[in-house]
């Protein structure tokens, strides 16, 4: 009966297509809407719809670029994001379920394919831990070689098995779904895109690292970074037992911009190296203050 | 007649979706209203807390409702199903976009920054000990950043988004399995994602969050296997296999769990005298003891640590002693009227509706082994909630949510689908009951002051992760070098090992009490003894923390000395002492933020 009606319905497509060239597709429409009320709704082309007469030898091709591509690193992040999310989060699993329940319906297969995947992923590590290659980029190499195992044993079992069955979710997308679907989609970037925007404004005080760090053969690495909202500029007086080393005048910040020196001490065991900085804008009030035992905490 | 069966015959297949895309729509606006409440939040604007509300009920009730409606095709049910989850694991990643703030999630993330710094596993991690030990989850995200190159937090949202769709999923074609029907299978899943961790802590990077996914999944696929022949039995082992394997290397609790389960479901099943998952059992227990014999012997005093505290309590409790007040933190702030009376409501609709349920179980499914069992830990429900009296039982009770919340969504679900065959009173009958039951779970399991995000407070977790902190650790791993051995406060001590991949010295992890370094008026002997016992290089010093008490109760860690007077927050002057002890260096200084150099004092 399913081979019957199978039959049926692509003869139908056939003659609604011949129909269609003929430039007499509202009479079809028409008779379907009289013997089948209510009219079908347009439908947009599916990607089911493409016939692949191979498609497991295609993916196994796809599967293999896709694991020398996020293996070695070639292309953007933006390729490597498109190709090896699937590669390590779908295809492995998705090829092991395949080969193992043929039969499974897409809701389903989707969540064991994802399931098994980070199962894998997860297991790859313990399997990589104790060789020289280690984790990180061969876990990639050796997911896609996984997946390339299992398509293979399908295709040698039954190479027309199809990729996938869609069963109840063969009902294609109509015009008014596609738009609701793409009108979440622009409403869900947007609300991340605005959290990213609102994250990253600076709603602090502001704030300003100064840092004094013994070096070896008796110098201090001396620097600022501004954390601050607008510019600044700052006075710094650097002294050794209170006696002075060095000043650095109208030392300018932009927000984010950094400062950095070094500075030579005389030797002083027991003595202490203090740093003020002074901000322009309040030069009455020490910003930071900072000292180092010059005893023995050199590094 | 003939034209309907034509119609059906001729129409091919139908439109997928129904009212699928519309709901989603409306649920996407409400995430759109939570970003911007969590952007009002970041200005302490007071409109920002009805925002999210209003958003966050938008995002869930709509899709739930029609979820478990009565006249929703098994397809639309279940893009509704992956619709709430993606939707509900946005809600976090929208406060916090590109970045891991939660305690647990930067603990984790020390584990990752090991893994992708070495290449190897089981590398000693100072925030969290037992992590090293169930690599599972760390180990899938380093093979994404491997395969991507895309940065630890955005690898991380999206792994965990994979497992809870994996978990959603999962549950569902179980008790869709077990009930025989698409809608209790729907209505099973749904109550689920009303417990109190679904929104925020299970979709934390912690290894729980994926370890509920593999577990969702091996019962469908134990269920699935027993019931049809249509996979090669030792193909369907194979995958049950993986999938038991990754699961025991990924989180402890989840994995015992999952075998206390399967073994109770086993035992009932024989005494039914039918057939039971005798064989997965013992694939998980033998599978459990050969990880624990390998690498899991710490989890025993890890467990330890977490169930000793409730326990005691609760004996003193029983004993007459004084329980902790509900709905109040730790540092003594209650939450509001309408907080309480939503928490309460929603605990109390579930315990009135589990009863219900359960009559329901013995009427129509007391013969089915997993129902059973399903039943007995939803009847654990009300005895989770009397642990929210002890003062360490919230978090236990909490923990025991997403367990409990199995059996109790397969309970509810049976209910929802008596009580609303048709109806569209009864429709809002479950639709009132579904709202207060979500909103409800978060306030119970998510404290009110880090549902959204603002400014800095004192000892909150992710509401205490801020520049000025994360600006400090990184400092340290540019000018100090990685792997310095640091005493800090609970937050920046994590920003410290993540950002700055330092060595931070605790009780827990080291067995040194470094809070007494903080909490003292004075640095003395004792303090140069912890020092040197410690081998503590490094204080980080953040002076915020005497403006206020911490939220979580601890500044530093459980156990830590008391501030005397009681219930007064640290006296700066504590934290400023080390300016004046000889041989210490202050070598940064950002304002509320120093760090001292200790090295003269080790000797």
């Amino acid at each position: 009966v399913t081979a019957t009606a199978r039959r049926r319905r692509a003869a139908r497509k056939a003659r609604a297509r011949r129909a269609a060239r003929r430039g007499t597709e509202a009479l079809v429409v028409q008779r379907r809407a009289v013997v089948l009320a209510p009219p079908a709704p347009r439908r947009l082309p599916a990607v089911a719809a493409v016939p692949l007469s191979r498609p497991w030898p295609a993916l196994g091709a796809a599967v293999a670029v896709a694991t020398l591509i996020c293996t070695t690193g070639l292309g953007g992040t933006a390729l490597r994001t498109l190709l090896g999310v699937p590669l390590t989060l779908v295809l492995p699993g998705f090829a092991l379920t395949a080969l193992v329940w043929p039969r499974l319906g897409l809701a389903e297969r989707a969540a064991v394919a994802v399931g098994v995947s980070l199962s894998l992923a997860a297991l790859s590590g313990l399997v990589l831990d104790r060789t020289p290659l280690g984790l990180g980029a061969a876990q990639p190499a050796l997911l896609g070689l996984v997946t390339l195992g299992a398509i293979a044993a399908i295709v040698r079992r039954d190479p027309s098995q199809p990729v996938a069955t869609p069963g109840e979710f063969a009902g294609r997308l109509g015009r008014r779904e596609a738009l609701l679907a793409g009108g979440a989609a622009v409403v869900l970037a947007g609300a991340l895109a605005f959290s990213a925007f609102s994250a990253a404004i600076d709603r602090g005080p502001g704030f300003t690292q100064a840092w004094l760090v013994p070096q070896s053969g008796g110098r201090l690495d001396v620097g600022l970074r501004s954390g601050e909202r607008q510019t600044e500029t700052y006075q710094l007086r650097l002294t050794a037992g209170g006696a002075p080393v060095r000043e650095w005048s109208d030392v300018r910040l932009l927000p984010g911009q950094q400062w950095s020196a070094t500075a030579a001490v005389p030797a002083a065991p027991g003595g202490t190296a203090e740093l003020v900085v002074v901000r322009d804008a309040d030069p009455t009030h020490v910003y930071r203050s900072l000292h180092v035992s010059l005893g023995g905490a050199g590094s | 007649v003939r034209v309907q069966q034509a119609s059906v015959a001729t129409e091919g297949p139908r439109p997928a979706g129904g009212l699928f895309f519309p709901l989603f729509l409306v649920g996407a606006v409400g995430l759109l209203v939570v970003a911007l409440a969590d952007h009002l939040a970041r200005d302490s604007s007071p409109e920002a807390e009805p925002l999210f509300w209003i958003g966050l009920l938008f995002a869930f009730v709509p899709l739930a409702v029609r979820a478990v409606g009565p006249a929703t095709s098994r397809r639309e049910r279940i893009a509704c199903l992956c619709g709430l989850v993606l939707l509900l694991s946005l809600v976090k990643p929208l406060a916090q976009p590109d970045q891991l703030t939660f305690f647990d999630e930067l603990a984790h993330w020390r584990s990752l920054i090991d893994i992708l710094r070495t290449g190897h596993l089981f590398t000693p991690n100072p925030l969290l000990s037992i992590s090293p030990s169930f690599p599972g989850l760390e180990s899938a995200t380093a093979a994404l950043i491997g395969a991507t190159g895309l940065p630890a937090p955005t690898a991380a949202a999206i792994v965990i988004a994979a497992a809870r769709l994996v978990l959603v999923l999962g549950l569902f074609l179980f008790f869709e399995l077990l009930t025989g029907t698409p809608r209790m299978g729907a209505a099973a899943a749904v109550v689920f994602m009303a417990n109190p961790r679904f929104l925020f802590f299970d979709d934390q990077f912690a290894y729980e969050s994926m370890a509920l996914g593999l577990a969702a999944l091996i019962l469908f696929l134990e269920a699935r296997r027993a019931r049809a022949d249509d996979a090669s039995p030792l193909g369907a082992w194979a995958l049950i296999a993986l999938a038991v394997l990754a699961l025991v290397v990924t989180h402890h609790v989840t994995s015992y769990a999952l075998l206390g389960f399967v073994a109770a479901w086993a035992l009932v099943a024989r005494l039914l005298r039918k057939r039971g998952p005798v064989a997965l059992a013992a694939l998980l227990a033998g599978v459990e003891l050969l990880w624990f014999a390998l690498a899991g012997r710490p989890t025993l005093e890890y467990l330890q640590g977490g169930l000793q505290p409730a326990l005691e309590q609760a004996g003193a409790l029983l004993h007459g002693g004084v329980g902790r007040r509900l709905f109040q933190a730790s540092n003594g702030q209650v939450a509001d009227v309408w907080r309480q009376a939503l928490g309460l409501a929603s605990a109390l609709l579930v315990v009135v509706a589990l009863p219900l349920g359960m009559l329901r179980v013995w009427h129509t499914r007391r013969l089915q082994a997993p129902y059973l069992v399903l039943t007995l830990s939803a009847a654990a429900y009300p005895l989770s909630l009397g642990l929210h009296l002890l003062p360490d039982g919230a978090e236990l009770a909490n923990r025991m949510a997403e367990f409990v919340f199995v059996g109790v969504g397969a309970v509810l679900a049976l209910v929802i689908d008596a009580i609303w065959p048709i109806g569209w009173v009864r429709r809002r009958v479950v639709t009132a009951w579904l709202s207060v039951v979500f909103s409800g779970g978060v306030i119970v399991g998510w404290p009110p002051q880090m549902t959204l995000p603002g400014p800095y407070l004192v000892g909150a977790d992710s509401r205490s992760v801020d520049a000025l902190g994360v600006a400090a650790a990184s400092w340290t791993r540019e000018r100090l070098g990685t792997g310095q051995r640091f005493a800090a406060d609970r937050t920046n001590r994590s920003l410290l090992g993540t950002y700055g991949a330092q060595e931070p010295v605790t009780d827990y992890g080291s067995r040194v009490v470094t809070a007494q370094l903080f909490l003292s008026p004075e640095f003395d002997d004792a303090d140069l003894a912890i020092l040197r016992q410690g081998r503590v290089r490094y204080l980080l010093v953040d002076r915020r923390l005497s403006t206020a008490l911490p939220l979580v109760g601890v500044y530093f860690e459980d156990g830590e000395p008391p501030v005397q007077p009681a219930g007064r927050p640290i006296p700066v002057a504590w934290l400023d002492k080390f300016d004046a002890v000889p041989g210490a260096s202050r070598v940064y200084d950002s304002g509320d933020i120093r760090i001292y150099d200790l090295g003269a004092l080790l000797g």
